[in-house]
């Protein structure tokens, strides 16, 4: 549903704004497949546009609920204090552009937008001061670039001819199946021109598909053929070892 | 080399994996004990979500525990008969913990109680195996050997038996009743017991270092069946790619463990263990102590 309605703010923005301008975009694959041996995803993104201006390419993951625990200093010692659940948070970011967004002084557009990690929108723990939420919110975001799954630093989007734009998409290890939104932002005077929204389709194959699926759906039988390959395992490698030693 | 674990959803190296398998094995072939207490906090640390780190480690500890299980069984060095009595105080225990932590987190926050009782514990234990096999060293060259085990009322309890391996004729109800108190522990901790078993068994049983070892195993080796199926059956978080690895490193670095056991006399291994245990205490302390690197800590749902 949030979805829909983000997609609705989306192309809102798109017609308010001057709406002839087209973006023309593609990726050099649409599809990246999860196998036992993926080390993460390079893709070209590439397109043109029909007027002057900033280029600005965000991918968002698939937004997810993630259980944050607050630790706090008591009488000496670091203890859990507090448990929130966050929603809507994505599970994965990156953003390019063609200058620094700092540069782009179009402030308003990227806050809207969710442009930007400083931009990006969390649900849930409400109830908390704005301040103390902001704290809660930096901590998820220290955390996720930590952890790989949001990229603090900022691609660049190359220009041809002021037309032609192209640049890099970097995937790591990180990632989570499902639809990943690739936004493309025309920007000009601080303000969007034109907007186009692509997808990355992010999937587990091979190997990795089998058993995540046979996990979640026979799990019982998965946790029997789990043992049952451990005692397997572990009885073989006994006897050979014996009969080396002996 | 990297690898993808589709469970745990992120890539690993594999010699990593195969090495903390390897470790833990070590450890399992020398003590009795799962290894889980090391390799956890490590997958944790390198990205593995918690619950996986658990439900593939329970996974891992039951191939690399029996391997160590058959390997003291082949030497006789298992009391099968004290293993099951223990197992079944173990069940219960278990089964009677999972209600208590029910009971327990309801009325609040009980995990920061739990985690001191646990460093106290081990690290009244540690300190007490610490001081007891150096005393016993001294006295050994000295050539003044003293019987380990004191016989106490507690063993002359009714409902005795032999115990021809532990060569034990003591009442059942010491060993139930520890096996029944580790059963609640290790189900309110979420750890295997070993730790607390293996000091219980020596110095409240009385029981032989190697045999405490081998009947530890056969302990262990249950507990983590049952626990690989209820992770993989309630919350689907057993990566067999994941656990497969450590398993490949833990059954070579079990063998390791049960031959340097050969090598080394009981009191050398208790202190070893002794040793261990107080590390695993100081740094179980250091954690509440030391400034953590993240203040939030994520669980993606």
């Amino acid at each position: 549903m949030r979805n829909i309605i983000s997609f609705f703010i989306f192309f809102f923005l798109v017609f308010d704004s001057n709406a002839k301008k087209i973006i023309i975009a593609d990726i050099s694959d649409n599809k990246i497949n999860i196998d036992v041996g993926f080390k993460g995803a390079k893709l070209l993104f590439f397109g043109v546009i029909d007027e002057e201006g900033d280029v600005v390419v965000s991918v968002t993951g698939p937004r997810k609920a993630v259980k944050v625990r607050k630790k706090e200093k008591k009488m000496g010692i670091w203890l859990n204090t507090d448990t929130k659940i966050f929603y809507d948070v994505p599970s994965y970011y990156y953003v390019a552009a063609t200058r620094p967004l700092e540069q782009l002084r179009a402030e308003n557009v990227l806050r809207i937008n969710q442009i930007g990690i400083k931009n990006i929108r969390f649900e849930g723990a409400e109830e908390k001061e704005k301040e103390e939420r902001n704290y809660w919110i930096e901590g998820i975001v220290t955390s996720m670039i930590e952890a790989e799954r949001y990229n603090p630093k900022q691609g660049i989007i190359k220009l041809s001819d002021n037309r032609l734009f192209k640049t890099e998409l970097n995937f790591s290890a990180e990632l989570v199946d499902g639809e990943y939104l690739v936004d493309t932002l025309l920007l000009k005077d601080g303000s969007v021109v034109a907007a186009r929204r692509s997808f990355i389709n992010v999937s587990k194959s091979g190997y990795g598909e089998k058993i995540y699926k046979m996990a979640k759906n026979n799990r019982l039988s998965y946790g029997l053929i789990a043992v049952f390959f451990a005692i397997v395992f572990g009885f073989f490698v006994h006897e050979s070892i014996r009969r080396f030693n002996a | 080399m990297e690898i993808y674990l589709p469970i745990a959803e992120i890539s690993q190296n594999i010699f990593f994996l195969l090495s903390i398998g390897y470790i833990a094995g070590v450890l399992s072939g020398m003590f009795g004990v799962g290894g889980g207490f090391l390799t956890t906090p490590i997958l944790i640390l390198s990205g593995v979500p918690p619950a996986v780190a658990v439900g593939s480690e329970a996974n891992h500890i039951v191939g690399s525990s029996l391997t160590g299980f058959l390997n003291y069984f082949r030497r006789k060095n298992v009391d099968i008969i004290m293993g099951v009595i223990l197992l079944l105080g173990g069940v219960i225990g278990s089964a009677a913990g999972v209600f208590l932590f029910r009971l327990l987190s309801i009325k609040g926050r009980i995990e920061e109680v739990i985690s001191f009782t646990y460093i106290l514990f081990l690290g009244f234990v540690g300190i007490y195996m610490l001081y007891e096999s150096l005393k016993t060293r001294k006295k050994k060259k000295s050539g003044n050997l003293m019987k380990l085990h004191v016989h106490s009322w507690i063993h002359g309890l009714p409902f005795r038996i032999k115990f021809r391996r532990s060569k034990l004729y003591i009442s059942i109800i010491p060993p139930l009743l520890i096996s029944f108190i580790i059963g609640i522990l290790a189900a309110i901790m979420g750890v295997g017991g070993g730790f607390i078993l293996v000091p219980a068994m020596i110095y409240l049983l009385g029981m032989s270092t190697q045999v405490v070892i081998g009947t530890s195993l056969m302990q262990v080796l249950f507990v983590s069946i049952t626990s690989t199926v209820m992770h993989a059956y309630v919350n689907q978080t057993v990566d067999i790619i994941l656990s497969g690895l450590l398993l490949v490193g833990g059954v070579l670095g079990v063998q390791m463990g049960a031959l340097i056991v050969q090598r080394i006399s009981g009191e050398v291994l208790r202190m070893l263990l002794g040793i261990i245990i107080i590390s695993l205490c100081m740094f179980l302390v250091s954690e509440l102590v030391i400034d953590p690197k993240f203040i939030f800590i994520l669980d993606l749902l």
